[in-house]
């Protein structure tokens, strides 16, 4: 009964601070408080509406599916915390397609009619793509479109980036474009002939080959095995490609996921000049049977370490994931 | 009332219970509130502190008075001569100790922090709870926090239901 009393006294903490600390916990702690009373509520409302102020750094998570778990669930594997977040999604169920990409807390995914969908985990919020019927081989759509806008029927892209309204798409032969997506009429214009760009870190833009071995090991195809990554810098001037063999206190995310890189000093839970990789968007992600390619590559002495033991189930193949909180209003485009 | 002595300018801080306290004004410029004040010259006599009392100011004097020399705020004391590691070991022993207080104060630190717009201590008296949030169930959290829970029950389990994976 005394505890009771002080209780009553104890002044609530004002909205403005409270704002002030949600913006410092991790998501699931963030969403835990917004059950607490409906003040707070409205204080996360509030800071989900503004996610500038929301500063809190996001580690990338794997996402996988496990049979055990259900076919709508994923799980959520969470490099900071060490620690799995099973989340149910709506259907269709996750576990019948494919996970085609990831970029900014969105997965995409791809149904058995090849129907697109984007999804963000965290907050639930599915929203259907226009319909592949529509869709050319380099093609964009903007929320609230019904119909994929072609960009070029070339088809030998495989990589795209999406800076300050430009879209830049690499071949794996080395050519690059960017596409100006910002006036009424996209246009193209030729970045560069002779070498492929494959990821975007800090400041610099890298080229980054994945060495790997194949092993036959009776499965549908043979296995792939991580066990070298170069890089290049990209000299845009000069146009070539210099060889670096570190990353030095920066970390690499590699897979089917926009290309991540971060610096350890801002993440302390991330190992320094490493390469975490899950497959990527080669062949060995859309077999369903084969062992999945996911580990760590330490660049300091080329050692391999598996990130979990391998629980995941196979398909779909695991993917990373920045967690975010950012929601679609799509009656703003309707 | 500014004043000087032995060099350094003096700013008068007054809580609403009619303390004053006399500070180096490098020491109350680490609230933010109080640099535009003294920057916009809305301070040459007192300052008057409303909504934070003696006992209170008193704390977060204290505070930046232990913080000054490290941020680097104007005219503060060199601390070229000590290592940065030990001076940031230092501090944090000192935090630590600093913020050793009963809920009530913890609470109207925050406030005063808020307030005052002094990040350091904002961080410092924001972890406890920060930590309390992490680590505690919702009937936890509410008691700990002193929040009430205003939820019909069939709301609280539809609110809960919606965020189902972070209660794992």
């Amino acid at each position: 009964m005394e505890t009771e009393t002080v209780v009553r006294n104890l002044p609530e903490l004002p909205q403005d601070v409270l704002m002030d600390i949600f913006s410092l916990l991790e998501i699931p702690d963030l969403m835990r408080a917004a059950s607490v009373s409906s003040s707070w509520r409205s204080t996360y409302t509030s800071l989900c509406s503004q996610l500038k102020l929301y500063k809190r750094p996001q580690t990338p998570c794997l996402l996988y599916t496990s049979e055990s778990a259900g076919e709508n669930v994923a799980c959520l594997y969470s490099l900071a915390e060490k620690r799995v977040y099973i989340l149910t999604l709506p259907d269709p169920p996750i576990r019948s397609r494919y996970l085609i990409g990831s970029s900014h807390g969105w997965l995409v995914t791809a149904d058995d009619k090849s129907e697109l969908h984007l999804i963000n985990p965290v907050t639930g919020q599915q929203i259907a793509l226009p319909s592949v019927v529509t869709i050319g081989y380099l093609s964009f759509a903007r929320v609230g479109d019904c119909k994929w806008t072609l960009l070029t029927p070339d088809w030998d892209y495989d990589q795209c980036i999406y800076m300050d309204g430009l879209l830049y798409a690499s071949t794996r032969a080395g050519k690059m474009d960017a596409f100006d997506l910002t006036g009424p009429t996209a246009t193209r214009n030729i970045i560069a002939d002779e070498i492929a760009i494959h990821s975007s870190p800090w400041g610099d833009l890298l080229q980054v080959c994945r060495k790997a071995e194949l092993i036959d090991a009776g499965y549908e195809e043979p296995i792939v095995k991580t066990n070298k990554i170069f890089l290049h810098k990209v000299d845009m001037e000069a146009q070539e490609l210099v060889e670096i063999n570190s990353l030095q206190h920066n970390v690499l995310f590699l897979g089917r996921n926009q290309s991540i890189c971060l610096s350890a000093e801002e993440y302390p839970q991330l190992k320094a000049n490493c390469v975490y990789f899950a497959d990527a968007e080669q062949y060995n992600w859309m077999y369903k049977t084969n062992p999945r390619d996911i580990g760590v590559l330490n660049l300091e002495d080329g050692s391999r370490e598996e990130i979990v033991s391998p629980l995941w189930s196979s398909w779909p193949s695991p993917i990373w994931l920045t967690p975010s909180l950012t929601v679609l209003n799509l009656s703003l485009y309707e | 009332m500014a004043t000087r002595e032995a060099g350094k300018k003096m700013i008068m801080l007054k809580s609403p219970d009619g303390m004053e306290f006399e500070v180096e004004e490098a020491v109350a410029m680490e609230s933010q509130t109080i640099r535009k004040m003294i920057e916009d010259d809305c301070a040459d006599t007192a300052i008057l502190i409303p909504n934070i009392n003696s006992k209170i100011l008193s704390r977060v004097i204290e505070y930046c008075n232990k913080h000054v020399p490290t941020t680097g705020a104007t005219g503060a004391a060199a601390s070229d001569t000590v290592a940065p590691a030990a001076l940031a070991e230092d501090l944090k022993i000192w935090d630590a100790e600093f913020i050793k207080v009963n809920r009530a104060t913890r609470f109207d630190l925050i406030q005063a922090a808020s307030y005052l717009n002094i990040k350091g201590l904002l961080d410092l008296t924001s972890q406890t709870t920060i930590d309390t949030i992490s680590d505690n169930s919702l009937e936890e959290i509410r008691s700990f926090l002193s929040t009430k829970n205003d939820y019909l029950p069939e709301e609280e389990q539809t609110i809960r239901r919606e965020n189902q994976w972070a209660f794992q």
